[in-house]
């Protein structure tokens, strides 16, 4: 009687597995999961790739354009959040790179400067990317985005090419690097059963077996600790031959509590991608002329080139720094340095950005949305597109930021406050160390939710 | 620090990405340029900030059109406010007739359901300042309603014509984006004499709409100064920087003074960048070549 307890008791505590519904445990382990979802999404960017490249060169009128960035780009930090990687395990790129691979794949071990600076090149791509956006206009240029998307794809043929499993989507993929960090504040992980995995020999979930390939992230779900990398692909699940492997709901940002092993390259993603809400807001914003206007006035130079990247590094650079000054007054008193500080509480903006992210991007999807409908039209036959492309009014919109954005500080705060329990109480710091992190987090609220008070531009 | 494969791989990668890079930045740095010059000085002057979506916009009776056909002479001054015309009329001359539809504005009829507030909220366009690619195209969709109202009415988008000349293009090109064009235009006065005006220059104006809403913006281009040919005639290069409906706005100085007249043009969607497609499909097959030739050397080595 008191062993049948026990063994209850411990089944209570272990984390409900969504893997014991055989419908889902089906999908994952069907040989069209995740097929079945290339196809669509293979096809849907051959048409945008089609359409940017030859269509109409107005953005309002270009389908590939609304797809991208009105549809897809707002509703991938949704994506990540409830999905984690899962976007990855469907991407275009995903299949484009494991076919190249089949076919003409060298196979070649991943170069060690790429695993030793990857979340480094990740977070220059993004900047050079979001740079050159502003500077060369590729979103309202459907052209615009079809290079980019090309030298996208060229990047992924040449991983795929030369270097073994997916190596762009682990190591190069900016999108990749985001939804690393944007999943780990998601609602859904993967994870192996240690117990279970202590006595396997094949090892089949890394090395792949007749049922399917290895992990293609190179992850060895055994020792995966957090969502960064996983996509859900579920080559996992299919070989494990001890049904280790489960898929779990847990409490938003968890993950971002109990970071073991912080990384500054991780932390820094976090605080850029503040920076580029920031500037992203800023250039769409009635006030921007001004701001230009005064920088060419204080460099002395019309040049947009030089007048932009001047006001686009300082926009990156004022969230760093502002967070480098939280941290030096939060360390204080405590054994650590101003830099363990801040990567420790750089995962905290995680939540925030999220919510920035996706408040900024939910007036393009609400304000823009049948867009994507009319241009979609437009492909096959000519249609009159109507004066609104709305779904709600703005103020509507607007309502709806302010909550995204205070869930995401609620998220962000209560991960601070985890973050500084989880290290500092044993110093007696948690709230010295708490407070100057949560004032932070407050000022990058009140910032962008004046930001979004502000007539904002449209993409289309 | 690198193995001579990385090395390799390093140094195909980037010089394949020079090319392409090269390519692209001169691609999209052409596209901004064009677009940047939206508020050339000159075009700035005429205040033309306000022209786009006009057309898109407001809608006409059934059966007229804003297409051109080619061979005719237009002059249609006044017409920006650009409201629907009564039934009958049509800015689509038939091929070779000669036009003067001077005046318009004031005759236009809105139907029922348009007024002119319902018109501005449509073009609540907020103009920041100029040189700024991105605000030469942005809508602004603003929470408050509260950016500039009534560019449309009023504005001296265009050069106001007394219908003084009239400005035939002689060999009316098919129109293509980014890529320019020579015609040949001659001048006659209002009531078809022709006339050696002492200058006549033109410029582009594009009258699609960039975005939705709020955002209509022009796509100008500078004025350009059209070159004698003889036998009363002029010679000009144009290069349309946007598609769809648009505007040559021929400004004549001559014995009756200055005078601006308007013929309407279609303007076609520009192919991809060759450059960058062939740098593109270079690269891809040397990646492929060169992956195919290891993997070869790989699989002999194990046999």
């Amino acid at each position: 009687m008191n062993s049948t307890n026990k063994v209850n008791h411990d089944d209570n505590r272990q984390p409900y597995n969504l893997l014991k519904n055989r419908w889902i445990k089906g999908i994952f382990q069907s040989s069209l999961y995740p097929r079945v979802f290339h196809w669509i999404t293979v096809t849907v960017f051959a048409l945008i790739i089609y359409v940017t490249l030859f269509g109409s060169t107005n953005a309002s009128k270009n389908f590939g354009t609304a797809a991208t960035w009105v549809l897809w780009w707002p509703l991938i930090p949704l994506f990540f959040f409830l999905f984690g990687r899962f976007w990855c395990a469907i991407c275009p790129f995903s299949w484009l790179s494991d076919t190249v691979q089949k076919y003409f794949g060298a196979n070649r071990p991943v170069p060690q400067f790429l695993k030793k600076y990857g979340l480094w090149i990740i977070d220059a791509f993004f900047l050079l990317i979001t740079w050159s956006d502003h500077i060369w206009g590729v979103i309202e240029s459907p052209r615009g985005s079809a290079y980019l998307l090309l030298i996208i794809v060229a990047l992924v043929i040449f991983a795929g090419a030369f270097w073994e499993r997916r190596t762009f989507c682990r190591y190069i993929c900016f999108i990749g690097g985001l939804s690393g960090n944007y999943s780990r504040a998601g609602i859904l992980e993967l994870r192996a059963t240690p117990d279970i995995c202590r006595n396997c020999t094949s090892k089949s979930c890394y090395n792949g077996s007749d049922k399917a390939p290895g992990c293609p992230m190179f992850e060895f779900p055994r020792t995966m600790e957090d969502n960064t990398k996983c996509n859900l692909c579920g080559y996992c699940i299919k070989n494990c031959p001890n049904d280790s492997i489960r898929v779990t709901p847990r409490v938003p940002t968890k993950e971002l509590w109990f970071i073991r092993k912080p990384k500054m390259e991780e932390a820094f993603l976090a605080v850029v991608v503040m920076g580029i809400v920031l500037i992203q807001n800023l250039t769409m914003l009635s006030i921007w002329p001004r701001i230009l206007e005064f920088t060419q006035n204080l460099l002395g130079t019309t040049n947009y080139p030089v007048v932009f990247t001047t006001i686009f590094l300082v926009a990156m650079a004022i969230p760093f720094f502002a967070l480098w000054l939280t941290s030096a007054f939060s360390r204080v008193g405590t054994s650590d340095k101003t830099m363990r500080n801040l990567t420790l509480f750089g995962y905290a903006i995680i939540p925030l950005d999220l919510a920035a992210h996706m408040a900024h991007n939910l007036f393009h999807l609400l304000s823009e949305g049948k867009a994507l409908w009319y241009t979609f039209l437009n492909v096959f036959t000519t249609v009159s597109t109507p004066a609104s492309l709305a779904f709600v009014d703005n103020g509507t919109i607007y309502i709806l930021q302010i909550l995204l954005l205070l869930v995401g500080f609620i998220g962000s705060g209560y991960t601070a406050f985890r973050i500084a329990r989880n290290h500092y109480k044993e110093q007696g710091k948690m709230f010295s160390t708490l407070l100057p992190h949560l004032i932070f987090l407050g000022l990058i609220l009140i910032i962008n939710i004046y930001a979004f008070s502000l007539p904002m531009a449209h993409r289309v | 620090m690198f193995s001579v494969n990385t090395k390799a791989f390093l140094l195909t990668f980037t010089l394949s990405f020079s090319l392409i890079g090269t390519a692209w930045a001169a691609e999209m740095s052409h596209e901004h340029s064009t677009s940047s010059s939206s508020p050339a000085p000159t075009a700035s002057t005429a205040g033309n900030h306000s022209m786009d979506g006009m057309v898109d916009d407001h809608s006409m009776p059934s059966g007229m059109s804003h297409e051109p056909s080619s061979g005719s002479t237009h002059s249609m001054d006044g017409m920006m406010d650009d409201h629907p015309m009564p039934s009958g009329m049509s800015h689509e001359p038939s091929a070779g007739g000669t036009h003067s539809m001077d005046g318009m504005m004031d005759d236009h009829s809105m139907p029922s359901d348009m007024n002119h507030d319902d018109m501005m909220n449509h073009h609540d366009m907020n103009m920041p300042m100029a040189g700024t690619a991105h605000d030469a195209s942005s809508a602004t969709g603003d929470h408050d309603n509260d950016t500039t109202h009534g560019m449309m009415h009023g504005d001296a988008s265009m050069p106001n014509s007394k219908g003084l000349y009239k400005v035939t293009m002689m060999n009316p090109p098919d129109w293509t984006m980014d890529e320019a064009s020579i015609i040949q235009v001659s001048v006659q006065s209002a009531d078809g004499q022709t006339l050696t005006p002492s200058a006549l220059s033109v410029q582009f104006l594009s009258q699609e709409s960039s975005g939705h809403e709020h955002g209509a913006t022009s796509a100008s281009t500078l004025v350009v100064d059209a070159t004698p040919s003889g036998n009363g005639e002029y010679t000009i290069a144009i290069t349309p920087n946007k598609e769809g409906n648009a505007s040559l706005v021929f400004t004549v100085q001559g014995p009756k003074g200055t005078g601006a007249e308007v013929v309407p043009i279609h303007v076609r969607t520009s192919p991809p960048n060759k450059w960058f497609l062939s740098g593109f499909g270079l690269f891809v097959a040397g990646t492929l070549m060169s992956s195919t030739i290891l993997r070869n050397k790989r699989q002999l080595k194990e046999v």
